[in-house]
């Protein structure tokens, strides 16, 4: 699974250290989400989805749906 | 929902007394010193083997130290290993459910081997080494896993 978060972070200019602390993971779990080397349950990835006003199709995306994007 | 862990602040000491705990069982059990001969006291006995403990009844004299190393040695090392991180969130759960399926797997693949390759009183040690084998791998994976979690650089862009 693909996810939007760095973008959306950076467009928001704000830190992982910060996305970290409003989810209440470590800033490592948002590094790890980032890199795609853990995919978030739903309950974090609607939290992420929600902190950036987006929907969870918005931020994250199936690896399949990205490669049809292509 | 209700994960069963241990509160934080106790890991770093339960670590401390595990490690040390199983340095002192390994060097007492390599140097087979008489372990038996350690602390004697009066013990209640469930069931007594005479052939072995030369004593009938329900209390026995036994030496009790290496029952004191194998409770402080399970006891620690389970409150170790399930001890909450002072971040615990769900990554850290699923590295410790990782690091837990492996060692299970690494563990019984050992005693496998072990159960067709070794024989007779040798046999005993390999019983003696799968009490505490499984918590031993699940900690020194779960602490090598944790350890390259706690590495990721900071690099933000």
């Amino acid at each position: 699974m693909k996810n939007r978060i760095k973008v959306l972070r950076a467009e928001l200019s704000i830190s992982q250290d910060y996305l970290a602390q409003q989810l209440g993971v470590s800033r490592q779990t948002i590094h790890a989400i980032e890199n795609n080397k853990y995919s978030p349950s739903l309950t974090l990835g609607m939290s992420i989805a929600k902190l950036f006003n987006k929907t969870v199709e918005e931020v994250f995306q199936m690896e399949e749906e990205t490669e049809k994007e292509k | 929902m209700k994960n069963y862990l241990f509160p934080s602040r106790i890991k770093k000491i339960s670590g401390l007394i595990f490690y040390l705990t199983t340095m002192i069982g390994a060097v007492i059990y390599i140097s087979d010193i008489n372990m038996d001969d350690i602390i004697r006291i009066k013990v209640p006995a469930l069931i007594n083997d005479p052939f072995f403990t030369n004593q009938r009844g329900i209390w026995i004299e036994n030496g009790i130290f290496d029952e004191l190393i194998t409770v402080v040695l399970i006891l620690s090392g389970i409150i170790h290993s399930f001890s909450k991180e002072k971040m615990e969130d769900e990554y850290i759960s699923s590295i410790r459910l990782q690091a837990l399926t492996w060692s299970i797997y690494v563990n019984y693949g050992l005693v496998l081997l072990a159960t067709l390759l070794i024989f007779g009183m040798a046999y005993f040690h390999v019983m003696i080494i799968h009490l505490f084998s499984l918590i031993i791998l699940f900690n020194l994976r779960f602490q090598y896993k944790l350890r390259a979690y706690y590495k990721i650089s900071n690099d933000e862009e």
